[in-house]
């Protein structure tokens, strides 16, 4: 696997193909963020390909340094808003959660997973953020921080926030 | 420890990321606080369940489907990103090249109709030998009986010569070989030498000037020239002319320098604004077009992504944004070049502006200055555009909506997508007040009156010298008068000039504060008064226009070889009698009067024609058609005068009348400049009593009134003259009236004081009506001394023609 910077600078010589290194990386995480944040496996995926079809063109705009995975995850915020937004006027539209249904291996499991994510649904969207990027992504509170442009302090608030929230709708 | 501090500790607690001594202040919290407990069970939970989230998964085509993704919107944003602005630039670029090709704005002027005349004549060819013809230049406009004459210099390498075309018959009408003096080696020294040997030069030398430049010129001259055979000939000469610069301070000075004659023949110093005019011709001549094709450049240099073009693109559409404000708001042409070039310029800037806000984004305050700056130039000199009275301006304003439309199209995207809340705001108000401003403008289609006079007035601003003609023609009762007055003025205070009226002549010539006259009649004490230094004020100018009613544009017609602007409108009397009334203060003496004499006014219809220059919005001509119906005789009675301004800059010397030794020439005299203004108003009334036509006793009083605003006359002395005087006497003898009071009299502004006189008259020769007619018609002489001590007269007439007024400058006898 090459270095990040070097896959950038690939990039900006003209080699479209070097990005696909990127994709296969950090797809992974970029989809199953947006999936928390969305709720949506299609819609997820399709912010996820546009997270990246931004980042590249973003790429090739700026020549500041860049930490790819923050960015990528800042994209991919951005999106999940104007997703929101855009949903907001659409939301009496029902949807169906059939695919992740399906997607899962037991019955037993299948359930509990979904009762999960549908208590997260209801974990108003900035301390979802932050309760996804820590304890499934794993991101430290600095880099929560630098995403959703606040500080280190305050994404704490919102994780201990968020998880009360959460364990009042899961019950 | 508070809550607030624990929950900050509380996950790295639960990740065990916590110091020994924190893990117990947290762990002794949580002992008494079960809020914060319940808090920790709770993060417990949460990080357990959303483990189970950690596997998602992913599609096995996703990245072949999304590499596929950003292939294709590589190519569509490369050609979003230079082609449809070049598509965009293109179309500006043809569009401005159609509208420079075909000028659809521009009438084609009579200069340019002789010089094509004269390019296709045969007769000039033959004149000429064939050879090819390097330079038409129109010199002089004539016009004679056949119609429109231009007086045209031809020259090819060796030759030259003078044509006359008329233009109504599309003909040259006359040819004139003339010789061209070569420029000779030693010529800009003699004009220097000229120059320096003039007094006036001589002088601003003493003041530390420095002649800076000299250059050479040629001057037609074409004069009717009758031989001994008696046929007259046109002979044309052409003389070797320079200019000298001469600098003083900052200012210039140009000293125009006959070679043959070897004398100065007219120094002139530029204004301030002349400074500024040589500023903006300068800026439009050559640094608009060299910005405007930096900023082409920079626009194809964005396109192609050029990282240089990048850097400044937002400095440049500052640059052009300042540029095109600057020739927008001092450039007052209507020639096409200019137009295109004065409206090119923010539009490239506002291009430029909008490529810019894309692309970088960390400096895109910059890029949204330039893109005000020019959108302020651009909506100013649509402005502009519009109030120049050019019927093709419609043209023009339709042309450049055109235009914008494009560039609006082309960076559609990107506007929309560079623009926070805040800006498209900003984009939606800016277009509604363009909007808003061209139908407010245009409501009256392209014409503003008042602010073609706004620019009349900022054009006489920097005149130097002119001429001025005018004349008056009145009838009164049936009778005419006739006046003229000519005057030329040369910057900053010297006039020349020469009143006519009935055969009676004076002449004048003012420079500085030092007046000389020399008048018909010696026995006058003349004196002139200067109403402003230049042709009109700008209040006088903007007023002509407010005063009129039914104010209409006429076709624009030619004077003196210039397009002018025309038009035509009444002097509103309602207003002005309404106006006059409110002045009017009752406690005034013959208040009764003079609002009777107000009322009368009503009856009078002025109508009013204006020529303005249509480039260069100079006053042409001033038309004045006044209609009074007599109440007495139900006559009639008119006036009407022209006055005509023209040779704008021309080289006019006006010098005192002094002899080589300082003495005044023959007929001159210096006239005491009249400081203090005191007028008088006067009211005879006569009485004759007696039974005997041989022994009539003639009672004659007169009330003089000083209707002065702040000057004091002091004794005041009064007689009359009429053609009853004293029997015995010669006619032409003036008599002594007493006042009431002993001693003499002051008067101060308002006062009034009644002088009276009485003698007896052999009226057997005439009957008693005739005789009251002899002393309606009394001419009053009030001599008195000025608040300054000098004596002064005034002459008051009670009957007769009025002195026309409308003449500048006054004259006010006495």
């Amino acid at each position: 696997m090459q270095d990040e910077a070097q896959v950038i600078s690939l990039v900006r010589a003209g080699s479209t193909d070097a990005f696909t290194e990127i994709v296969e990386r950090y797809q992974g995480p970029i989809i199953r963020y947006l999936l928390r944040l969305t709720g949506e496996h299609e819609v997820a995926l399709d912010l996820a390909q546009d997270t990246f079809v931004r980042a590249y063109q973003g790429i090739l705009k700026t020549n500041a340094e860049l930490s790819l995975k923050a960015w990528l995850y800042k994209i991919a915020t951005n999106l999940a808003r104007q997703h929101h937004r855009r949903k907001r006027v659409l939301s009496f539209v029902p949807f169906t959660r059939v695919k992740e249904l399906k997607a899962s291996s037991t019955a037993d499991k299948a359930e509990e997973k979904l009762a999960i994510t549908e208590a997260l649904r209801k974990v108003p969207a900035e301390q979802r953020s932050c309760l996804v990027l820590h304890f499934i992504e794993g991101l430290t509170y600095r880099e929560i921080g630098k995403i959703l442009g606040t500080s280190e302090d305050a994404v704490r608030k919102r994780v201990v926030r968020g998880c009360e929230k959460f364990r009042q709708v899961y019950h | 420890m508070k809550c607030e501090e624990v929950e900050k500790l509380l996950l790295d607690y639960l990740s065990g990321d916590i110091s020994a001594s924190q893990r117990q202040l947290v762990e002794e919290h949580l002992s008494r606080c079960a809020r914060c407990r319940k808090a920790l069970a709770a993060c417990n939970e949460a990080k357990q369940h959303l483990a189970s989230l950690k596997h998602t998964p992913v599609p096995p085509d996703f990245t072949k489907a999304t590499m596929m993704k950003i292939k294709a919107s590589e190519t569509r944003s490369r050609f979003q990103q230079w082609l449809r602005p070049a598509l965009a630039a293109g179309a500006a670029v043809i569009i401005l090249a159609i509208l420079l090709v075909t000028q659809p704005w521009s009438v084609s002027s009579p200069e340019a109709l002789a010089a094509s005349i004269v390019r296709n004549s045969p007769e000039v060819q033959a004149a000429l030998d064939g050879e090819k013809i390097e330079e038409v230049e129109v010199t002089t406009k004539v016009v004679d009986d056949e119609g429109e004459v231009l007086l045209v210099w031809v020259r090819t390498e060796t030759r030259a010569v003078a044509a006359e075309v008329n233009l109504e018959r599309k003909k040259v009408t006359e040819l004139i070989r003339v010789d061209v003096p070569e420029f000779k080696t030693g010529d800009e020294q003699k004009a220097i030498d000229i120059a320096k040997a003039d007094s006036r030069v001589q002088e601003l030398l003493a003041q530390g000037a420095v002649i800076n430049e000299v250059s050479l010129g040629h001057s037609i001259n074409i004069e009717d020239i009758t031989g001994p055979d008696g046929v007259t000939r046109k002979e044309g000469s052409v003389k070797v002319m320079g200019t000298v610069f001469i600098e003083l301070g900052n200012k210039e000075w140009h000293a125009t320098v006959d070679l043959d004659e070897g004398r100065v023949i007219g120094l002139a110093k530029p204004s301030a604004a002349m400074i500024l005019v040589h500023i903006s011709r300068f800026t439009i001549n050559i640094v608009a077009p060299f910005v405007l094709a930096l900023g082409v450049l920079i626009i194809i240099g964005l396109a192609l992504r050029n990282r240089l073009a990048g850097a400044v693109a937002g400095i440049a559409s500052i640059a052009l944004g300042i540029i095109g404000l600057f020739i927008g708001l001092y450039s007052m042409s209507s020639v096409a070049w200019y137009i295109a070039l004065i409206v090119a310029v923010p539009v490239v800037g506002l291009v430029i502006g909008i490529a810019d806000i894309r692309r970088r984004t960390s400096r895109r305050w910059v890029a949204i200055t330039g893109m005000a700056l020019c959108s302020l130039a651009l909506a100013y000199e649509l402005f502009a555009i519009i109030i120049v009275p050019d019927r093709q301006a419609g043209i023009v304003i339709a042309v450049v909506l055109v235009i914008m439309g494009v560039i609006v199209y082309a960076f559609y995207n990107k506007i929309k997508i560079a623009s926070r809340k805040w800006l498209r705001t900003a984009l939606a108000i800016g277009a509604a007040v363009i909007v808003l401003a061209v139908l407010l403008v245009t409501q009256p289609w392209g014409l503003s009156p008042q602010s073609v006079m706004v620019k009349a007035y900022a054009a006489t601003e920097s005149l130097q010298s002119y001429r001025m003609f005018s004349s008056i023609k009145s009838t009164l009762e049936g009778e005419t008068s006739e006046a003229t007055f000519e005057t030329e003025f040369v910057a900053p205070d010297r006039h020349r000039g020469k009143a006519t009226m009935n055969g009676d002549w004076f002449e004048f010539i003012i420079v500085g504060d030092k007046q000389y006259i020399w008048d018909s009649d010696p026995s006058r004490k003349t004196s002139v008064r200067v109403s402003s230094s230049s042709i009109l004020s700008k209040e006088d100018t903007l007023k002509i226009i407010d005063s009129l009613t039914e104010l209409e544009k006429l076709p624009d017609e030619p004077m003196d070889g210039t397009d002018c602007i025309h038009y035509r409108g009444r002097v509103d009397m309602e207003r002005k009698v309404e106006e006059l009334k409110a002045k009017l203060d009752s406690r005034q003496p013959h208040y009764e009067e003079m609002l009777k004499g107000l009322e009368d006014m009503r009856n009078m219809k002025t109508e009013v024609e204006i020529w303005i220059g249509k480039e260069d919005y100079l006053i042409r001509q001033i038309k004045r058609d006044t209609q009074v119906p007599s109440e007495d005789t139900g006559m009639l009675d008119t006036s009407s005068s022209v006055v005509k301004y023209y040779d704008f800059n021309a080289p006019i010397i006006i010098e005192p009348p002094l002899d080589a030794h300082g003495e005044l020439l023959p007929g001159w005299c210096l006239a005491s400049s009249p400081s203090a203004e005191t007028f008088f108003y006067c009211e005879t009334h006569s009485e004759i009593t007696g039974e005997d036509p041989a022994h009539q006793q003639i009672s004659l009083s007169a009330t003089i009134t000083n209707v002065g605003m702040e000057a004091a006359a002091s004794n005041v002395q009064v007689d009359l003259r009429n053609s009853a005087t004293i029997k015995g006497e010669k006619e032409e003898s003036w008599i002594n009236a007493e006042p009431s009071t002993s001693g003499p009299v002051s008067l101060e502004p308002g006062e009034s004081e009644t002088y009276s006189v009485s003698w007896e008259y052999d009226a057997s020769h005439i009957t008693r009506e005739e005789l009251v007619e002899l002393l309606e018609q009394t001419v009053i002489r009030i001599a008195y001394i000025t608040p300054e001590g000098n004596e002064a007269v005034r002459m008051y007439s009670t009957g007769g023609a009025p002195y026309p007024s409308a003449i500048p400058p006054e004259r006010p006898l006495g």
